[in-house]
């Protein structure tokens, strides 16, 4: 019988198995060009699929602000609401309500409606918004001063509205003479119990 | 030892499949003169068997997320050469398979006393490729012929067909030489 050791292929599979063939080139710089290159073509898909991905964002959006575009007026509506809402904000409603903002805004108002006839449809709608919110601004107000109303007697309340629509801040006028008799007299001056001042003149005096 | 080692080719091999080029080189020149011994014994010509290393190098870079770590990452990437070489071969040659042999034939043929003084190189380059791969698949990477027939794509049969004249044809070649030398010497 033929024992695995004495047969051909036994040491042909040695020999094989053995042996060790040294490259007759420089093998691994074309294995690394090679895996370089396929390194960069994996990049390049990878940026072919961003590319995409950010092309099918834009366009969504681009849909969803078109969209949106043609439901604004009732939205910016909407909007205004909430801002109305928020009361708990001390600062904001105290800016709302200070006497020189709604001067300014009464001033923009007279603005608009003397150039509303000279303006284009559109931008008459776009200027037209903020009027509304100065409506919600007097609406606001108007709640407080409702409650002030029933505080003040009736007779005062036809004067006490107007001035709620149109807190104009009072000018005073002061007369220079006087201004000039209160600073060389400050001692004669005194306060009544009313909070007015008082000056007391002895005239037969020289 | 071994556990210190076994750790280094893990971290080897967990390094390749990050694409790592200093770990990919470290694989290369571990193996190069190995892979490129069995890309000889396929295909004679040494440039085309280098060629044939380099594609199943990038193949093993490119592929190794492929390796599910079942059997040994060594014995992956000798599979990954040997497939290389047989696509190279089936896509420059022309291989013709003969017609089969009755089983009759198919006999273990006995060696007689021969001392086994030879380049094995030399005998394998003197086999037709279809019976060349046949052989080294059957003998050197111990594929079973349903495998082989699987790889090649030819019936079992024909298998058995080319590994029995593969080895005919060996001894014969083996023993001309054998006689040769003798005759030299006298």
């Amino acid at each position: 019988m033929n024992t695995s050791e004495n047969n051909l292929e036994y040491h042909i599979k040695k020999q094989i198995n053995e042996r060790e063939i040294a490259p007759s080139r420089d093998l691994w710089s074309e294995i690394e060009t090679q895996t370089q290159t396929m390194n960069k073509n994996q990049s390049k898909k990878i940026n072919w699929f961003l590319v995409a991905a950010c092309l099918v964002l834009t366009l969504s959006l681009g849909v969803v602000l078109f969209f949106d575009q043609n439901t604004q007026p009732d939205k910016k509506v909407a909007a205004i609401n909430p801002r109305e809402s928020i009361k708990e904000n001390p600062v904001e409603s105290e800016t709302i309500n200070s006497p020189e903002i709604i001067q300014q805004n009464q001033q923009k108002y007279v603005e608009i409606k003397n150039n509303s006839s000279s303006l284009p449809p559109d931008r008459e709608v776009s200027e037209i918004i903020p009027e509304k919110k100065e409506l919600s601004v007097i609406k606001e107000n108007s709640q407080e001063i409702a409650a002030q109303i029933s505080q003040v007697p009736a007779e005062k309340i036809l004067a006490k509205t107007d001035s709620s629509k149109v807190q104009v801040k009072k000018k005073r006028y002061v007369d220079p003479s006087t201004l000039l008799f209160s600073v060389e007299h400050k001692d004669v001056i005194e306060k009544t119990r009313e909070g007015s001042n008082v000056a007391t003149i002895n005239l037969n005096t020289k | 030892m071994k556990l210190l080692f076994g750790h280094k080719k893990d971290d080897l091999l967990s390094r390749l499949k990050k694409q790592d080029p200093a770990a990919q080189k470290i694989f290369y020149e571990q193996n190069v003169k190995k892979f490129l011994s069995v890309s000889r014994s396929y295909i004679n010509d040494l440039y085309q068997a280098e060629d044939c290393l380099i594609k199943a190098f990038c193949k093993i870079f490119k592929n190794i997320e492929s390796f599910r770590e079942e059997g040994s990452f060594d014995g992956w990437a000798r599979r990954v050469v040997v497939n290389e070489c047989l696509n190279f071969i089936k896509s420059h040659k022309t291989v013709f398979y003969l017609d089969e042999v009755s089983p009759s034939y198919l006999e273990e043929i006995h060696e007689e006393e021969v001392s086994f003084d030879f380049n094995a190189q030399q005998l394998l380059a003197q086999l037709p490729d279809n019976y060349r791969m046949v052989f080294n698949l059957h003998i050197l990477e111990g594929f079973s012929h349903q495998e082989i027939a699987d790889t090649l794509n030819i019936s079992t049969a024909v298998s058995k067909t080319q590994l029995f004249r593969a080895k005919e044809k060996l001894r014969k070649i083996y023993f001309q030489q054998q006689k040769q030398l003798k005759n030299e010497h006298v």
